[in-house]
Parts: C-alpha cells; sequence; structure tokens
C-alpha cells in the first residue's frame, strides 16, 4: 500500500449503490451499511482502524476518531475530489465539528485542501438478510470479472446454478445465449462448497456494476447462495476489513 | 377533504421512473374521486356509456394504472369500508357541498358558460355504488389486486405499508401520516400535467414523498404528538379543528403542552362545542385494518377486460388493448424484479 487508492476505490465500490453516505465512525472502526434507492442491493463495509496503519507505512493516512458519531456525505461529489490523487500521495479527511464541513488535505506533489458540506445522516439501520446459503464459492475477482463481462454480451441477466463440482453460468438473451463453466480445480474457481443443488437468476447490470467497481479494491470473491434467494458477494479486504454485497435474485415468471 | 398538515411535511419530489420496483397501495376512493373529477369533457360532463352510467372512474383505473405499471410501479387499490361513525358530519358537509355545486353547474350549464360548468361539475363528483362495483370488477379483471378495507381505507394502506407488504401509501390526503404511513406519495395517480383551477394553464405535477420519520424528526415530535396537531387542525372527524388554529399554532402548541389536554381544549374554545379528542386519537392510533390480504398481481385478462370496457361501457377497443398490453408487459417485468426487503 503506498497510496490512497484504496480508500479511493472502496469508496467508488460503495459508490457504485448509493449517492448519499451515511458512514458510522467509532474509536476502532468505520462502517457503513446502505441499499441502493430501488432497495434491490446492499452494500455492508467495515474498516477497522488497523486498515488505516497499514495504509500509514506508505504515505501515511490514519484514522482517529474520539467519539462515536454518524457522518453523512455526497458520496458522488467527494469521490471527484478522491480522484485527484494520483499514485503516492496521502490524503486526510477531517471533519470540523463547528461548520460540520468535511475537510479533504491531498499531499504529495502539491498539495491541496477542499472542503464540503455534509448532510443530515441516514437513521435508517439496514438489517442483515436473513438467507440460509446453500453454495459457497471462492472465485478470483478478475476471473469472477471475465465471467460477468462474457454473459453480459448476450443479456441483461444470469442464471447461477451450483452442484458439487461445478459452478455453471446461463445467460439467455434475445437473440443469443451463453453458457459458462467453472469446474473445480479451474483456474478461476479456487473452492466450491455445495450443500444442496442450487439456483438463482440475478440482474447483471447490478451484479457486473458492483463487480467491477469492487475487483478494483480485492482479489479474492465469495460468492454464497441459495434457490432463488439474494447473492452474497464478499470482496477479500485487508486486515479485517470486509466489503460485502447483498443483490436479490430475479425472479423468473412462468 | 383530509387533514391539512401541509406547511408541516418534508416531501420530495421525485419522478415516475425513480419509483420503479415499487409497489404503493392506493387508498382507492381517494383516486376514483380525483378521476371523476378530472376526466371530463370541456364542458364539465364526464365519461359516460350509451346508456348514461358514468365511466370516467373506470378510464382513469385503466389508463392510470397502466401506465404505472409500465414504469414498473405496482399499485393495489384499497377500498373504504364502514367509516367511523364520527365521519357521519363530515360526510353530510360533502353531501351538502355536492348539492350547491350541482345547482351551479346546472345554471352556469343553462346559461352556456362552459368554463364555469366545468369548475362547478368537479366538486359534483358523486361516488355511486355501482361505480364501487365496477371499479373492482375491472381491477380483477385486470389483474390488479384490491383490498376491502374493515374501516378507512387509508389506515389500511398504511397498516400495509408499516407491515412492509407495500413500500409506499398512496394518496393525496395527509391523514395516511397520522394513521402513521411510514411512507407517503401523493400525485401518483394524477401526475402528467394538472390544470390549474379556474385557468386555461396547465402544470406539470411530479409525484411528491414524504417519510414519515423524517417528517417527525424535523419536527422534533412524536406521531402521537403529530395525530394531536392533526387533531387541533381538523381532520375528517373533526373538519373545523379549532377556530384560528393552523398548522403552524398547533404545532406550537403540542410542542409547548406536550399533548393535547381537556384544560387545552378548553382554553382555546372557550364555550364552543368541544370534539371528542380522545376518541378521534384513537381512530388515528389504533384504526381498524385487517391483515387478511392478498397482494398477488397476476396476467391481465385482456379479453375479458375488453368484453366488459368495450361492449359494455363503450370504450375504445384499440386504445383499451394498447394500455391492457403495456399493462401486462410491466406486470410481468415487475414481477421478476425483488427487493431485499423481502428476505429480512
Amino acid at each position: 500500500m503506498t497510496d490512497a487508492r484504496l480508500l479511493r476505490d472502496t469508496f467508488s465500490a460503495i459508490g457504485i449503490l448509493i449517492d448519499e453516505a451515511t458512514f458510522n465512525l467509532t474509536p476502532e472502526n468505520i462502517n457503513l451499511r446502505a441499499m441502493d434507492p430501488s432497495r434491490v442491493a446492499m452494500v455492508d463495509f467495515f474498516w477497522p482502524k488497523t486498515v488505516f496503519d497499514e495504509a500509514a507505512e506508505g504515505t501515511g493516512f490514519q484514522y482517529e476518531c474520539d467519539q462515536p458519531q454518524k457522518i453523512c456525505v455526497n458520496l458522488t461529489e467527494l469521490l471527484k475530489l478522491l480522484r485527484r490523487t494520483s499514485k503516492e500521495e496521502a490524503v486526510e479527511m477531517s471533519l470540523n465539528p463547528e461548520t460540520q464541513r468535511l475537510q479533504i488535505s491531498i499531499t504529495g506533489k502539491y498539495n491541496r485542501v477542499f472542503n464540503m458540506p455534509t448532510l443530515e445522516p441516514q437513521e435508517e439501520e439496514v438489517p442483515t438478510p436473513k438467507i440460509t446459503f446453500k453454495v459457497q464459492a471462492k472465485v478470483t475477482a478478475y476471473g469472477l470479472r471475465q465471467v460477468i463481462e462474457d454473459a453480459q454480451l448476450v443479456s441483461d441477466h444470469v442464471r447461477i446454478e451450483a452442484d458439487t463440482e461445478k459452478l455453471v453460468l446461463n445467460a439467455t438473451g434475445d437473440l443469443m445465449g451463453a453458457t459458462i463453466e467453472l469446474k473445480k480445480g479451474s483456474d478461476a474457481l479456487l473452492e466450491l462448497q455445495t450443500q444442496e443443488p442450487s439456483k438463482a437468476t440475478y440482474s447483471l447490470s447490478y451484479l457486473s456494476e458492483i463487480i467491477k467497481a469492487a475487483s478494483a479494491t480485492s482479489e479474492i470473491a465469495t460468492l454464497e447462495f441459495a434457490n432463488d434467494m439474494p447473492i452474497r458477494i464478499d470482496f477479500q479486504q485487508p486486515k479485517e476489513g470486509k466489503l460485502t454485497y447483498y443483490l436479490a435474485p430475479r425472479i423468473e415468471v412462468e | 377533504m383530509g387533514v391539512n398538515l401541509k406547511p408541516l411535511v418534508t416531501k420530495i419530489e421525485v419522478d415516475l421512473p425513480s419509483l420503479a420496483g415499487k409497489s404503493v397501495a392506493i387508498d382507492a376512493y381517494n383516486s376514483l374521486y380525483q378521476f371523476l373529477s378530472i376526466i371530463r369533457q370541456a364542458n364539465g360532463t364526464p365519461l359516460k356509456d350509451k346508456i348514461g352510467r358514468v365511466t370516467s372512474h373506470l378510464s382513469g383505473l385503466l389508463y392510470r394504472t397502466s401506465r404505472l405499471a409500465e414504469m414498473s410501479i405496482r399499485v393495489a387499490y384499497v377500498f373504504d369500508g364502514k367509516p367511523p361513525s364520527l365521519k357521519n358530519r363530515e360526510i353530510k358537509r360533502r353531501v351538502k357541498t355536492r348539492k350547491e355545486a350541482t345547482r351551479k353547474y346546472e345554471a352556469a350549464l343553462a346559461r352556456g358558460e362552459t368554463g364555469e360548468a366545468f369548475i362547478y361539475a368537479q366538486a359534483t363528483s358523486r361516488l355511486r355504488d355501482y361505480m364501487d362495483q365496477d371499479s373492482k370488477q375491472l381491477l380483477t379483471l385486470m389483474g390488479i389486486p384490491w383490498i376491502q378495507a374493515p374501516g378507512e381505507g387509508e389506515a389500511q394502506a398504511a397498516f400495509m405499508t408499516k407491515r412492509g407488504s407495500t413500500d409506499f401509501c398512496g394518496s393525496q390526503d395527509y391523514d395516511s401520516l397520522l394513521f402513521g404511513a411510514p411512507r407517503l406519495v401523493r400525485n401518483l395517480t394524477i401526475s402528467g400535467r394538472r390544470k390549474l383551477p379556474r385557468k386555461q394553464i396547465y402544470v406539470d405535477v411530479l409525484p411528491e414523498i414524504v417519510m414519515l420519520n423524517k417528517t417527525l424528526n424535523e419536527l422534533h415530535i412524536s406521531h402521537k404528538q403529530m395525530v394531536d396537531v392533526g387533531i387541533l387542525v381538523g381532520t375528517d372527524y373533526n373538519p373545523e379543528g379549532v377556530k384560528g388554529v393552523g398548522p403552524k399554532k398547533a404545532l406550537d402548541l403540542i410542542r409547548e403542552h406536550g399533548e393535547l389536554t381537556d384544560s387545552l381544549l378548553e382554553s382555546l374554545v372557550g364555550n364552543s362545542p368541544k370534539f371528542d379528542f380522545a376518541q378521534i386519537r384513537t381512530i388515528f392510533l389504533h384504526p381498524k385494518v385487517t391483515s387478511s390480504y392478498n397482494l398477488k398481481w397476476s396476467k391481465p385478462d385482456i379479453e375479458a377486460s375488453i368484453d366488459f370496457l368495450c361492449k359494455e361501457r363503450d370504450f375504445t377497443e384499440e386504445r383499451v388493448r394498447r394500455a391492457l398490453g403495456k399493462l401486462e408487459k410491466g406486470i410481468e417485468e415487475s414481477r421478476s424484479k425483488t427487493t431485499l426487503d423481502t428476505f429480512f
């Protein structure tokens, strides 16, 4: 970790689903859980303080928070600023308790300080979906991204199926179709545990946006699903960090 | 009428596409009245079939529901049951208003003033028994769920939204909030264009969302206190409210005193007749509702709908067929979309 790209990429991955982000800050960690406006997908993000410590070894961004608080920012606007960071630059964000404005300092080749307003935090607590998953598959984030791009060539939704030996993705469009197979032992599929053969269908536009953005932060992803249940995609993060998505299934109409 | 909380609530204007994938429990009578009031010819005559039965409400139900379905918005209609007896005064008042309007409408027509006639005609809308019946019949044919509320339709719609069965309550009245609807959407069945009263001017009307919690947080009051504010302003159960007390004054009073009490009411109305605020409060806080309802959107029965609308009620087949086509496609698409709420 030599620059603030992890911060930028992680916030981008959250920003796929939401424009206004309410973060919970505690002395030990920063976390967020939110659904997109259509309530089809959810992101669950958690970074312990230690993620920042490791980053600090590079060029130094640290995390300090003396008391638990919520802060809501327009993520779209914040990301515009964060995208201005280039390699080996450090970012410092601090909240002015008096003006309730967020100050973003980017230091490196030259120094600049941005400030932006914060918003009224959202009080809604998003619960954890209650799902008993029957399939767990560990894949490379790169492989997952490729698979989804393949499927997207032919359709806007994909059926994911698993038995004990393989994971199969079926996409059927108006004209074309695709079948993508990941067998146990193939390069992209690292592990597969199937308690019960299962299948479910998901929107490819959500899947591709989530996977594209989140795979910038991670090399390994774990998929979990069950028959007609939401899919959970967990992108492995440094330290004890967590970046997880839930996506509601499409129910196929007879 | 509904309670006037407009100056107090926080509303967000949205466009229809942003409501895609959502389900809405619509106060059926509230929208039927809107259809009856708006869907009229230039001189104020409602749409009618060959034998003189009004069909404005059917036209509204068909085209508006199809339009919403096309946007992947699923609606269910909740019909009023027996209103609480406290509402009788308000109902009588409405009958009187309607009679007056009818007289003025006829007079204006006789004078040949169609513009004037249209204005009065809008206030003559009356929901007759056959309209209730054929609205339900049409919805069944269209595959759209409708629910018979035991009491007020708005209370039932609020209850369903509170339980998460639907995402929004759909009504023009703010009463839904008093009944505890967490999310209210207004202007859903009329958005598009609306004619300004007494002017040949049309304005764009966008759906408005009101979040109960957000409103309460911003007003720093509880839901129960909001009900008391509503009672002071005047509800369907005490239409006059307290003379000289508008929404803002009512809010100040409840904030100051915490709640509506006998002595507070006494100090406000003096010797004028009082209303039973405790009973009204109960109507809002513990309304008569049912948890046995079925929200299932199914494929429209296109041929049977056409038989009913075109053969019996003289609609134009081509237009009906087009609307039903949109409805069928939309329902199919929205059924395939689920939200995470189902899995919490």
